[in-house]
């Protein structure tokens, strides 16, 4: 399936993604394979409810082109704080400094992560992006339907779940790709024409 | 002699690196980085495109890092700005953009391209290859 082998691609990015996350934390980066789900913005609200809690912690990056949406890193409360200070461990920091120190370093994890996504993405289908510049924020799982502005409680969201789990701390996050039905048409159709330009075996 | 085995062949004299990220963990990454093995070098940061060019006036630049995703001017808009400034100075692109546009861009102006995250062993290889 066509869709089945862009994921695939996709999770070699997030691969390497992992690879970078390893390497800054010094520790070992278990990556899940991708799933991809088409859902309400309420059931996505739902969802994450359920893999993160009620409180969230979220890196988000809005991408604009070809196709345009929300690309977000999305970690319970605790857990987020649990990777800054895996992150953070050998940093000399002021007590005063720690809060916005902690929320610049997810940025950066976030900014790596997104990005091997979001980049992968632009290299297999060959079209060139704009990315926002990432940032943090925290809320509840309810406020992901009302992001930037936009009610998506009735509308259409791609959720591309990854779970990556960190084997000393036990941290999980997820991405998730957020775009409206007019951009994942435009995506579906990438896909789609990749894949009749250079099939595979 | 004491450092004859300087990279730049150039014992005695003290480089001159601006780091330019709008993250501010990134720039204390590679300061750390540069200074553990080049405690005499001058090192200027900038969170901007903007802030590098005011910051570097009436210096004189040997190497810089830049990012390329910054609030405003973005990473090679400044290389470009830096390249005429700074015609000698030996620059990177540092950045969590993998596009192979960006990539493209970045060595189409002789500039060298560096994945993020930021390592020591790359931080040192760039400035000592």
């Amino acid at each position: 399936m066509a869709e089945g082998w862009v994921y695939r691609n996709i999770n070699i990015g997030m691969g390497a993604a992992a690879a970078s996350l390893s390497e800054m934390l010094q520790e070992p980066v278990e990556l899940s394979l991708p799933n991809v789900e088409l859902m309400s913005g309420e059931k996505l609200a739902k969802a994450m409810k359920k893999l993160v809690g009620e409180d969230v912690s979220l890196v988000v990056e809005s991408f604009s082109g070809h196709f345009d949406g929300d690309a977000m890193l999305v970690f319970s409360k605790v857990h987020s704080m649990d990777l800054v200070r895996q992150l953070l461990k050998s940093e000399d920091l002021a007590i005063s400094d720690l809060s916005e120190v902690e929320q610049e370093a997810l940025v950066e994890i976030g900014n790596i992560i997104l990005n091997a996504c979001l980049g992968t993405l632009s290299n297999i289908f060959g079209k060139n992006m704009h990315y926002n510049i990432p940032f943090f924020t925290q809320g509840h799982c309810d406020d992901l339907l009302y992001f930037n502005n936009v009610d998506r409680k009735n509308q259409a969201v791609l959720l591309l779940t990854m779970q990556f789990v960190l084997e000393k701390t036990k941290i999980d996050g997820y991405l998730t790709i957020l775009m409206d039905v007019d951009s994942m048409e435009i995506f579906n159709q990438n896909i789609e024409q990749y894949f009749d330009a250079d099939p595979i075996v | 002699m004491a450092n004859k085995k300087d990279t730049f062949g150039k014992s005695n004299m003290n480089k001159t690196l601006m780091i330019v990220d709008d993250s501010r963990l990134s720039r204390n990454m590679i300061k750390a980085f540069v200074t553990a093995t080049k405690p005499d070098w001058n090192i200027i940061e900038a969170e901007s495109g903007e802030q590098a060019l005011t910051n570097s006036e009436g210096l004189a630049v040997d190497i810089v890092t830049i990012d390329y995703n910054m609030p405003g001017m973005d990473g090679i808009t400044l290389a470009a700005h830096l390249k005429a400034e700074f015609p000698q100075a030996k620059m990177a692109l540092l950045t969590a953009n993998i596009q192979d546009s960006v990539k493209q861009l970045a060595e189409s102006m002789n500039i060298m391209f560096i994945r993020k995250p930021i390592t020591q062993a790359k931080i040192k290889s760039f400035i000592e290859g």
